[in-house]
């Protein structure tokens, strides 16, 4: 089906956690360590989902999220935020940046192939 | 699963590095408590430790990491309050706090070590710095997040009834076998294609787990084809039949993300339900079936690329003048709302002229274009239409960053309000009649002739073909192309400015004039960012640490084997027939890879020295004493093993040097010294090794207090003669200390002889300076790695040893008349006035010298530990490293012995453990 997934985290065992999980149900995943890497990764390719954190430096996620929504090429792309923040005011404003979903940290891999799933079957 | 095993690694690996960062952080913060940096970056290593720790449920840590994360944010909260109101920060990181911020990160560190062990973590009292966290922060309302739920909203009548009978035959049946039906609705936000949520996706996804049995949606919003915005949903209210097995929940989770930007119900309906609910007449205002179930499992998301053409004319113009007062009233009404609209634009051009940036305003900008692009379709105003979809466009392009926004541009929005304008009032002119104006409502517009907007639309389409162009290309664009893109210069300009080309582009625009230096600037920076997009792959690579050792032994043979083969005699005879050279050349490349795989075992000392800071902090703090540890050298690599064993001593030494030398902030000023007491840590190359100092400014070492300890311990004999350095190597022997205090820290004597014995076991040395009152320089010295050494080679008889040259002093003949025999204590010579014992190899090892008297022979004097002796031997063969081989365990314990290595010549050499020889020969 070869859908490609886009991953953000600054940590490595998160970024691993991620691939490891989805490419076993046969995504593509391209990690990325930061919102400004991930950025240039996006130009030129295509992604059917994006997961981000939003604690990471040079580029926080809610900065990501809001230049993501900029390209045309990604404009409606669902975007999962993974992260730990659990606060209401944070999920506001990842809403407001054009989040389409959010998984709390710590999560199961079952957890995060549903949601994938959900917004990309 | 193994998968977990290989993350875990990679998990404990970036632990590790991130407890190491934390430490040095934290440090920082202690000095700089109002950096918003530092704790924004202690924040997000601990945020990623928990969220790591999660995946792998290792909870303690998980809530440990959390309740420092609460904490951390909170200090950031206050900070940031602080400065709005532009108050001094400085108390906001309290001691308090980062002082249980250390805490919680030795636990953390320790909770590590204890899973990595496979132990668990009970016994650390994580709890309890967790409540003391909790103690340190302000009641906070714990909002548990409220995840949104679907609502129930109750049964819609009018929606079963509009539902056909053939449908609700089939619901009836779903009811009968079993399933459970929902009536479901879904009415999300218009721009829910903005957060990437796609309601056609809910539908799949409820389909995948039921059937949808019936759906309509309102249609009451659909505008007309060429004013539909694809971007936006016009159907907001969905309601659907769905028959499953699930239950409810599986309707809520598959709307999980939706219900954030909408609201979702479901209602469970009966038979009876369906029954009730006879369709009198089917109401006016409801829709139809818009959407046929089936269909949903093959439709696929509507393509949002394609253009929207500004094609058709718009809404039928009624013939009768009895309906004409309608259509005059929506002239009026668009006349009045485009003038409106218009004013709007402009102010918001200006302003985003002054600001340059910001999303919002170019939405203000596009909307109302938009707006009355759609308006004019509907009443076919094809001009206008036109010059607001090209602009439109454009916007387009603006909102997406593929078209900057300069003067240019700005330039271009402007000139299209204009001829909006001018367009708008000579609207009145040409649809006098299909509206039917009268005279008297003309003239209460300004009169303005048609105009031809036609270069108008020409210029906003080249511009954007040409931001489409660059676009598209792979590579970056040149300078050139993006500022024709801009519009900054004309394809002219370019092509006359290219011809100069000897100097480069932009240097030529802006000194021909043609464009002004900071457009010449931007263009570069655009350049720049485009280019460093293309990023270099990562320069290193994890390689398992097995791996290394295996290739280092390997390498070990390999140099051993090429040895064998230069050194073989039947080689040498074929000397001058080219063969040398070859195998010089292969001895060349041998070392070659010796010296790159033995650097891939090398680390900077960077991490182990910070973490001495840390040492050096507590310790001072513990005792009392104001230290200040300087460090320098740190990128000074060392082999990895010794990098590993050298952090235990480094520990010890520098805590005794806290302790124990450097004096009391009272002491010191009286003294007449800095209250401030510095300690010296630093590492450099010396002569093939490497050597680590640690120099304090404190007391110094006393000789007689050590000499007074050692007579009362019995280690010495009184009046000995002992040189100053043997004196100040007594304190390595066990249960020696002549602190007075014993402290918590050190003074109980069974640190330094550790010290020494694990500085023995990285073969290094170490030496000892000190002046009472000034302070103590204590330096190591270390091979660059463990598996080699640089050893001098001796030869005794047919036999060959090898004394590390570290070891070696000096070599000499000495004369007949500086050998003495002393009863019971064997040979003793006499070098410059000091007495050194003598070692005859020859008799250790029971083999035949070449030379019985000394001052035939050669003496080799070495040195360990402030002890020296002179070593006889036959003569020296020559200086060459040498790959240790551990001679196994029937020979671990010969006293003399360290090792073996293959010499040259094929035979075995045994290394010579030189302090285990003194100590012999001495005792």
């Amino acid at each position: 089906m070869g859908k490609n997934i886009l991953a953000v985290d600054d940590s490595v065992t998160m970024r691993q956690t991620i691939s490891t999980t989805l490419e076993k149900e046969g995504y593509s995943v391209t990690l990325a360590n930061d919102g400004m890497d991930a950025i240039s990764k996006l130009n030129g390719n295509k992604y059917h989902v994006i997961v981000t954190d939003i604690n990471m430096p040079n580029m926080d996620g809610i900065r990501f999220i809001q230049e993501v929504r900029k390209l045309a090429s990604h404009k409606f792309t669902p975007i999962i935020v993974l992260t730990t923040e659990s606060q209401p005011e944070k999920k506001e404003e990842g809403k407001n940046a054009g989040a389409t979903g959010w998984i709390i940290k710590p999560f199961k891999p079952e957890q995060l192939i549903a949601v994938v799933k959900k917004v990309c079957p | 699963m193994e998968d977990i095993e290989k993350l875990k690694v990679t998990f404990y690996s970036e632990a590790d590095d991130i407890l190491n960062n934390l430490d040095g952080l934290l440090l920082n913060l202690e000095h700089d408590p109002g950096n918003r940096e530092t704790i924004d970056a202690v924040f997000r290593n601990m945020h990623t430790l928990k969220g790591s720790s999660g995946i792998f449920e290792f909870h303690s840590i998980e809530r440990l990491a959390h309740a420092c994360e609460d904490l951390l944010d909170f200090m950031r909260t206050v900070l940031a309050l602080s400065e709005a109101k532009k108050e001094d920060a400085g108390e906001i990181s309290s001691e308090k706090m980062i002082d249980t911020l250390f805490v919680g990160l030795d636990q953390i560190k320790d909770m590590l070590s204890h899973i990595q062990a496979g132990q668990g973590t009970t016994g650390i009292a994580y709890e309890d710095t967790v409540k003391n966290i909790r103690a340190l922060l302000p009641e906070k309302d714990h909002q548990e997040v409220a995840s949104n739920s679907i609502r129930d909203s109750g049964l819609n009548k009018a929606f079963l009834r509009s539902i056909e009978k053939s449908h609700r035959d089939t619901i009836i049946e779903h009811l009968r076998s079993g399933k459970r039906v929902f009536q479901v609705s879904i009415a999300l936000s218009k721009y829910c294609f903005y957060k990437g949520m796609d309601p056609l996706l809910l539908l799949k996804n409820l389909s995948a787990g039921g059937d949808i049995l019936f759906i309509i949606s309102s249609t009451e919003h659909l505008p007309s084809l060429d004013e539909l915005n694809p971007f936006m949903l016009y159907l907001d209210d969905i309601w659907l039949i769905l028959s499953t097995e699930q239950n409810c929940e599986f309707i809520n989770d598959v709307c999980e993300f939706a219900l954030a930007i909408g609201d979702i119900t479901a209602h469970s309906i009966t038979g009876d339900d369906v029954n009730a609910a006879i369709p009198a007449n089917l109401p006016a205002n409801l829709p139809a079936n818009l959407i046929d179930a089936d269909h949903i499992e093959s439709t696929n998301r509507i393509s949002r690329e394609d253009d929207w053409g500004m094609e058709g004319n718009g809404i039928n113009m009624p013939e009768s003048a009895a309906d004409s007062s309608g259509l005059k009233n929506i002239f009026f009404e668009f006349m009045e709302e485009s003038n409106s609209y218009l004013a709007e634009i402009e102010s918001s051009i200006l302003l985003l002229e002054k600001k340059k940036d910001g999303l919002n305003i170019v939405n203000e900008i596009f909307r109302p274009f938009h707006t009355i692009k759609g308006n004019c379709g509907y009443l076919g105003f094809k001009e206008i239409g036109r010059v607001c979809h090209s602009i439109e466009t454009l916007l387009d392009g603006v909102r997406n960053s593929t078209i900057p926004v300069n003067q240019n541009i700005i330039d271009i929005l402007l000139e299209t309000v204009d001829a909006v304008k001018r367009l708008r009032l000579s609207l009145p002119m040409s649809v006098k009649d299909r509206f039917g104006l009268t005279d008297a409502e003309l003239s209460q517009y300004l009169q303005y002739d048609v105009i031809d907007a036609r270069p108008l639309i020409q210029k906003i389409d080249t511009l954007l073909n040409l931001s489409s162009t660059i676009k598209d290309q792979k590579s970056p664009p040149r300078i050139g192309e993006i500022l024709l893109a801009t519009g900054d210069i004309t394809e002219d300009q370019l092509n006359r400015a290219l011809k100069l080309q000897e100097r480069r582009l932009g240097e030529i625009l802006v000194d021909e004039g043609i464009v002004p230096e900071d457009k010449v600037k931007t263009a570069l920076e655009i350049q720049e960012y485009q280019k460093t997009n293309v990023k270099a792959p990562a320069g290193a690579i994890k390689v398992d640490t097995e791996k290394v050792d295996s290739l280092v032994n390997l390498v070990g043979e390999l140099v051993i084997t090429q040895t064998l083969i230069r050194e073989n005699p039947s080689i040498a005879q074929f000397a001058g027939q080219g063969i040398q050279k070859d195998i010089s050349h292969l001895g060349k490349i041998t070392r070659e890879i010796q010296d790159q795989v033995m650097s891939m075992r090398m680390l900077p000392l960077k991490q182990t020295f910070q973490k001495m800071m840390r040492v050096v902090r507590d310790v001072a703090k513990k005792a009392g004493k104001n230290v200040d540890l300087i460090i320098s050298g740190e990128d000074t690599e060392l082999d990895k093993t010794v990098i590993e064993e050298i952090s235990d001593p480094l520990v010890h030494i520098l805590r005794n040097a806290v302790d124990h030398g450097i004096e009391s902030p009272e002491k010191r000023s009286q003294k007449g010294k800095p209250e401030k007491g510095g300690i010296y840590l630093s590492a450099f190359h010396r002569g093939g090794s490497i050597v680590i100092e640690i120099k304090d400014d404190g007391q110094g070492l006393c000789k007689e207090k050590i000499l007074r300890k050692a007579v009362e311990k019995g280690l010495l004999e009184d009046a000995v003669e002992i040189t100053d350095q043997q004196i100040y190597h007594l304190i390595f022997q066990a249960g020696f200390s002549t602190a007075e205090k014993v402290t918590d820290i050190s003074g109980r004597g069974v640190g330094m002889d550790v010290v020494r014995r694990n500085i023995e076991k990285l073969r290094g040395r170490i030496d000892i300076q000190s002046k009472e009152g000034s302070g103590t320089s204590i330096s190591i010295t270390l091979p660059l790695t463990l598996a080699i050494i640089d050893g001098m080679v001796v030869q005794v008889g047919c036999e060959k040893y090898i004394i590390p040259t570290l070891s070696i002093e000096e070599s000499y003949r000495p004369k007949h008349e500086e050998i003495i025999t002393v009863q019971e204590k064997g040979e003793i010579c006499n070098l410059r006035g000091s007495l050194l014992p003598l070692i005859r190899l020859s008799e250790l090892y029971k083999i035949e010298p070449r030379y019985k008297k000394p001052s035939e022979a050669l003496l080799v004097v070495v040195e360990s530990d402030g002890m020296r002796a002179s070593i006889m031997v036959d003569e020296l063969v020559g200086q060459q490293q040498v790959v240790i081989k551990t001679l196994g365990d029937t020979f671990k314990n010969i006293k003399g012995i360290a090792g073996g290595t293959i010499l040259g010549d094929g035979k075995v050499g045994l290394i010579l453990d030189v302090r285990g020889l003194i100590e012999s020969a001495l005792f």
